[in-house]
């Protein structure tokens, strides 16, 4: 069987210029068919990332939509109670709130956090999200205040605008030192000295939000040992089914409890929503490897045909002959995978150092090594099967069609 | 060593059939140079590809080597091809992208030889039909005459039984016709080649031992020389 690689390598020197152009066009398919998923990988991950640290930790217990509850009840109780299952690492309440922030003659409608930093410091990265001045203590009568809504300078990298297209000038430049009012939804208002600025860049929770201690919250609310939701911080995050089910074995009343995949899971619908893009831009990979490989495959098995037909003249087996073409429809294959594969991983590793700012903050594409493994298959597949098509033709035309073609 | 006895071929073509052989019987001995001649659409070619077990009689029988090749599956035949013929085509059967020596080595190849084995064969049989210097040229580089040297020589490596040529002059000026009826003459006289050669040019014909004039398919005269 050697006389397939060597005729098939010798076919494909001749034609270098044809071999370089089509193992390009299946490298350009092998990226058009990974990059795309890897950049929207990296897109739900910094999402997710950001949902998780800032805003659901890996379980969140919040009142059951069914109770009519605004606050879940004796929350201290409840996470002394979670805080002894072993492999939890910590519970914090979180009480929400709504509000207008006045500063001077500007004005900003905001959502308001109520947290015990000593609590939470262990739960959500909020603390670390500190740009300037402190972050919280447990008593503070001062108010931590998210970037957007104190008001970002213009030249800022990402831009004029937020996530959601809000204008960020916020309060137009408020900092550390500084006092604002602020008017509860409940009608309470009162005057807060700002202690600290948190945000981070791109789609930020954080940067949109005020934080008070849970005492003042508390206060201003009028309520006690009650919180919007509870964030439980868990050792190993892909254990949380398993913990959801121990938290739900307390019996805490009208709670509904969420583990992180399911408290962010609108992003495995934006992903979804993707995957149809993704399937359509595999379909197009797959119509371009196809093509490519098949129309070339087709025109040197035409091209070739009195030379088929003297080689299987002087003894050259029909299942030697489709095997030369599949060779080189693999080789094609197989080059221009390891081409795609060499860009798109060049391309990844650059982007990991250098993420890509936009306007939803920074972003690294991630490719998982499964997509990896299945664009290299179906690229083969496909290069393989378009080039089937026109070798078996060629391999199945009598030995005198063939031969008679010039004559 | 090739038996045809009442062989016919009919093809259809549409509503009409056309008679190209009918009732041949012929009987080529090993070592015989048989030139068979005749003018266009007289069956000639028809016979020669019939020999060649390129294509099937319609009706009587056809022995080569004591076998009879109508009864080989499709893969017996081409491993009979391999085995027992080599062939020299009339023109343009020589693959562009390999040297003379590669071109030569080919049926080696198919018959499971390694290279260096193809590549010595080939080149003793390159040498032998004054090729040495021309061992590494591609076929662009050569002469019309020297590419049919190369089909010889490429015909003659796994030594054939039987060595059928179809017109193989017929793109070449009257010196290399010559030359590669020679060359023909040579090997039959030398090795004993049986050799079954086609060719409308009587005068090159009249170089092999016996002679067959074909017309409308039969046989017309047989002429020994």
């Amino acid at each position: 069987m050697r006389v397939i690689p060597f005729l098939a390598f010798k076919d494909m020197k001749r034609d270098k210029k044809i071999v370089v152009l089509v193992v390009f066009l299946l490298a350009f398919s092998y990226i058009n068919m990974t990059f795309f998923p890897a950049f929207l990988n990296g897109l739900s991950d910094t999402f997710q990332s950001e949902i998780v640290d800032t805003g659901t930790s890996h379980i969140i217990i919040q009142p059951s939509l069914d109770s009519n509850e605004q606050y879940l009840n004796f929350e201290s109780s409840i996470r002394k109670k979670i805080d002894l299952i072993p492999g939890v690492v910590k519970s914090s309440a979180h009480l929400y709130a709504t509000g207008t922030a006045y500063y001077e003659n500007k004005q900003s409608g905001i959502r308001i956090e109520g947290t015990n930093p000593s609590d939470d410091i262990e739960v959500t990265t909020i603390s670390q999200k500190l740009l300037r001045g402190d972050y919280l203590s447990d008593d503070d009568d001062e108010i931590v205040v998210g970037e957007y809504i104190a008001g970002r300078k213009i030249e800022d990298s990402i831009g004029k605008n937020s996530a959601f297209g809000r204008n960020v000038e916020g309060l137009g430049g408020v900092d550390v030192g500084q006092k604002i009012k602020i008017k509860f939804s409940n009608g309470v208002e009162k005057e807060y000295k700002i202690k600290g600025i948190v945000g981070s860049e791109g789609f930020s929770f954080v940067s949109q939000t005020v934080y008070i201690s849970k005492r003042e919250a508390d206060s201003v609310l009028g309520i006690s040992d009650k919180a919007s939701a509870i964030l439980v911080k868990l050792n190993d995050k892909n254990s949380a089914d398993k913990y959801k089910k121990l938290i739900l074995e307390l019996g805490i009343a009208n709670a509904d409890i969420e583990t992180w995949q399911e408290a962010s899971s609108f992003v495995n619908g934006i992903n979804q929503t993707f995957g149809i893009v993704i399937t359509i831009t595999t379909m197009v990979g797959i119509i371009i490897v196809m093509a490519t490989v098949g129309i070339v495959i087709f025109i040197n098995t035409t091209r070739k045909r009195r030379i088929i037909g003297v080689l299987k003249a002087i003894g050259m087996q029909k299942n030697q002959i489709l095997g030369v073409f599949l060779f080189e429809a693999l080789f094609f294959g197989i080059l221009g995978t390891l081409l795609g594969l060499a860009i798109v991983y060049s391309i990844v590793f650059y982007l990991t150092i250098n993420p890509i700012v936009v306007p939803i903050g920074y972003l690294k594409p991630i490719l998982p090594l499964e997509t990896a493994i299945n664009a290299v298959v179906i690229l083969l597949v496909s290069s393989v099967i378009a080039g089937y098509v026109p070798s078996r033709m060629a391999s199945k035309q009598e030995v005198l069609e063939n031969i008679k073609t010039v004559e | 060593m090739i038996k045809l006895k009442n062989v016919s071929k009919t093809y259809s073509m549409g509503d009409v059939v056309v008679n190209a052989l009918a009732g041949i019987d012929l009987h080529v001995k090993k070592g015989e140079f048989v030139s068979i001649m005749g003018p266009s659409g007289s069956g000639k070619s028809t016979m020669l590809h019939l020999i060649g077990v390129l294509d099937k009689q319609t009706k009587g029988s056809l022995i080569i080597n004591n076998i009879d090749v109508a009864k080989l599956n499709d893969e017996e035949r081409t491993t009979f091809r391999l085995k027992n013929l080599g062939f020299v085509f009339q023109f343009y059967s020589l693959l562009p992208e390999l040297t003379a020596l590669e071109n030569t080595f080919i049926p080696n190849l198919l018959g499971g030889k390694n290279f260096d084995q193809c590549r010595k064969n080939a080149q003793v049989n390159l040498v032998k039909l004054g090729l040495g210097e021309r061992l590494k040229n591609y076929p662009h580089q050569l002469s019309g005459g020297e590419q049919q040297r190369v089909s010889i020589a490429r015909a003659l490596v796994n030594k054939p039984e039987i060595l059928l040529a179809d017109e193989p002059t017929a793109s070449l000026d009257s010196k290399s016709s010559l030359n590669v009826i020679n060359i023909f003459k040579q090997l039959n006289e030398e090795i004993k080649q049986t050799i079954v050669l086609i060719t409308h040019e009587e005068e090159l014909g009249k170089k092999a031992d016996r002679g067959i004039w074909l017309k409308d398919g039969v046989i017309d005269k047989e002429k020994r020389f």
